[in-house]
C-alpha cells in the first residue's frame, strides 16, 4: 500500500467514528496486547433504580447485574483488598490481553461475566453453580478461599488478577467487565475485556432463555442507560458450590 | 461392643439397601448411549425413525433414573454429593432432546443438528465430572 493509501484509509476510518461515535463497538485488538469490546455505558443501579455506590459494596459479597446483554449475568464483587493491576492474560486461541485493574477507593471493585468459557456453566434465576468463595473459605476447586469457582467442573478463577484460571478445565480466564468509577462513587459498565463466549452462550440455552426472559431474541437484547445490581441471593434461587 | 458392632452393621445395610446398584446405572446409561447412537445414525442418514426413537430412549432413561428416587443414592458414592449438579444435567438432556424432537417436526434439520450436539456435550458434561474421566 502507497503511503497516500494508507493515509486515506487510516484517515477516513477516525472521520467514521469521529461521526459514529458507535463504530468502535467492536473488538478491538490493540498493539499493547489488550483484547476489549466497547458497549453502551451503563450505570448501575439497585433494585429500587437508585444509584450503586462503590463505597457501600460489602466486601467479599457477590451481587449480580446483567450487562451487555439482558441474559448476560456477571459478577461484581468488592474483594476487600487491591487487587493487582497490568495483569497479563491469555484468551483460549492465544491473544494475550492486559486486565488493567480494579475501580474504586482501594481499587477493590472487580467485575466479571458469571459465564465458565469451559462449559458454559453461569448464574441464572433458577440456580447458580458459578460463585464467589470468600477468603478463609473452602472449596473443592482450590486449594484456598479468595476464588471464583464454577461448581459444574471444578474450574477456579483469580478476581484479584483478571479472573485468572488458576485450575480445573476452564481453557482461559472469565471475560471481565470493564468498570468506570465516576466522581460521584457510581459505577459504570463500560466494556468486555477477554474472549467472552456469548455467541455460543446463546446457542445453547433456548429454552432456559424463553422461560426466563420470554425468548432468545429478548435475552439477547441489550442494557441500556442503567442495569439493576442486586446481591446473588436475590437474583438466583440457590447458589451450588463444592 | 457387640451392640455397637450390630448398629453399625445395621446402618451400613439400611444405607446399602438405598443406593443404586452399579449394573442398575449401568443399564439406564447403556439405554441412553443407544438412543444417541440412534440419533447420530438418524442424522448421518437422514433417517426419521431413529432420530424419534433416540430421543425416546434418552427420555426413557431419564425418567427411569427419577423412577428410582433421589439422585444422590443414584450415584456412586463417591460423586454423590454432587447431585444437583446431576440433576441439572438431567434437565438439560430432557429439554436438548425435546429441542431436537421440535427441530426435526419443523424440518429445521441445522436446529436438530445443534440440538444433538448440545445433548453429546451435555452427556460428555455429566460423565466427565461423575466418571472423573
Amino acid at each position: 500500500m502507497q503511503r497516500r493509501d494508507f493515509l486515506r484509509v487510516v484517515g477516513t476510518g477516525a472521520a467514521v467514528v469521529a461521526v459514529y461515535p458507535s463504530m468502535i463497538g467492536q473488538t478491538l485488538y490493540a498493539e499493547d496486547g489488550r483484547l476489549y469490546k466497547a458497549y453502551e455505558k451503563v450505570q448501575l443501579v439497585d433494585s429500587e433504580g437508585k444509584p450503586v455506590k462503590a463505597s457501600s459494596l460489602e466486601k467479599e459479597k457477590t451481587y449480580i447485574f446483567n450487562y451487555p446483554q439482558v441474559a448476560v449475568p456477571c459478577f461484581l464483587i468488592n474483594l476487600g483488598e487491591s487487587a493487582d493491576s497490568d495483569v497479563k492474560l491469555k484468551s483460549e486461541d492465544g491473544v494475550e490481553y492486559i486486565w488493567n485493574g480494579a475501580i474504586g477507593k482501594d481499587h477493590s471493585i472487580v467485575a466479571y461475566t458469571a459465564i465458565c468459557p469451559h462449559q458454559l456453566t453461569h448464574t441464572n434465576k433458577e440456580d447458580s453453580f458459578m460463585s464467589y468463595v470468600p477468603k478463609g473459605g473452602t472449596t473443592m476447586a482450590y486449594t484456598e478461599g479468595g476464588v471464583i469457582i464454577c461448581a459444574s467442573h471444578l474450574s477456579a478463577f483469580d478476581p484479584k488478577r483478571g479472573a485468572k484460571n488458576l485450575s480445573g478445565p476452564a481453557p482461559q480466564p472469565l471475560a471481565s467487565i470493564v468498570l468506570e468509577h465516576a466522581k460521584d462513587d457510581t459505577i459504570w459498565a463500560v466494556a468486555v475485556l477477554g474472549q467472552d463466549k456469548f455467541h455460543d452462550y446463546f446457542k445453547s440455552f433456548k429454552s432456559e432463555f424463553k422461560e426466563q426472559f420470554g425468548g432468545r431474541r429478548e435475552a439477547k437484547k441489550f442494557v441500556s442507560f442503567s442495569v439493576p445490581t442486586v446481591a446473588i441471593s436475590e437474583y438466583t434461587k440457590e447458589v451450588i458450590a463444592y | 461392643m457387640k451392640k455397637t458392632m450390630t448398629l453399625l452393621v445395621l446402618v451400613a445395610l439400611s444405607t446399602s439397601s438405598f443406593a443404586v446398584e452399579e449394573k442398575e446405572r449401568i443399564s439406564d446409561m447403556k439405554h441412553m448411549a443407544d438412543g444417541m447412537g440412534l440419533i447420530m445414525n438418524g442424522l448421518l442418514y437422514n433417517y426419521l425413525d431413529n432420530i424419534n426413537a433416540g430421543v425416546k430412549y434418552i427420555q426413557d432413561g431419564v425418567k427411569s433414573i427419577h423412577d428410582k428416587g433421589d439422585l444422590k443414592s443414584y450415584l456412586p458414592a463417591d460423586t454423590a454429593y454432587a447431585y444437583k449438579f446431576g440433576e441439572k444435567s438431567l434437565n438439560r438432556i430432557m429439554e436438548y432432546s425435546t429441542e431436537l424432537d421440535e427441530a426435526m417436526k419443523a424440518k429445521d434439520y441445522d436446529g436438530a443438528l445443534e440440538s444433538a450436539s448440545l445433548l453429546m456435550r451435555q452427556c460428555n458434561s455429566c460423565h466427565s465430572r461423575v466418571r472423573g474421566w
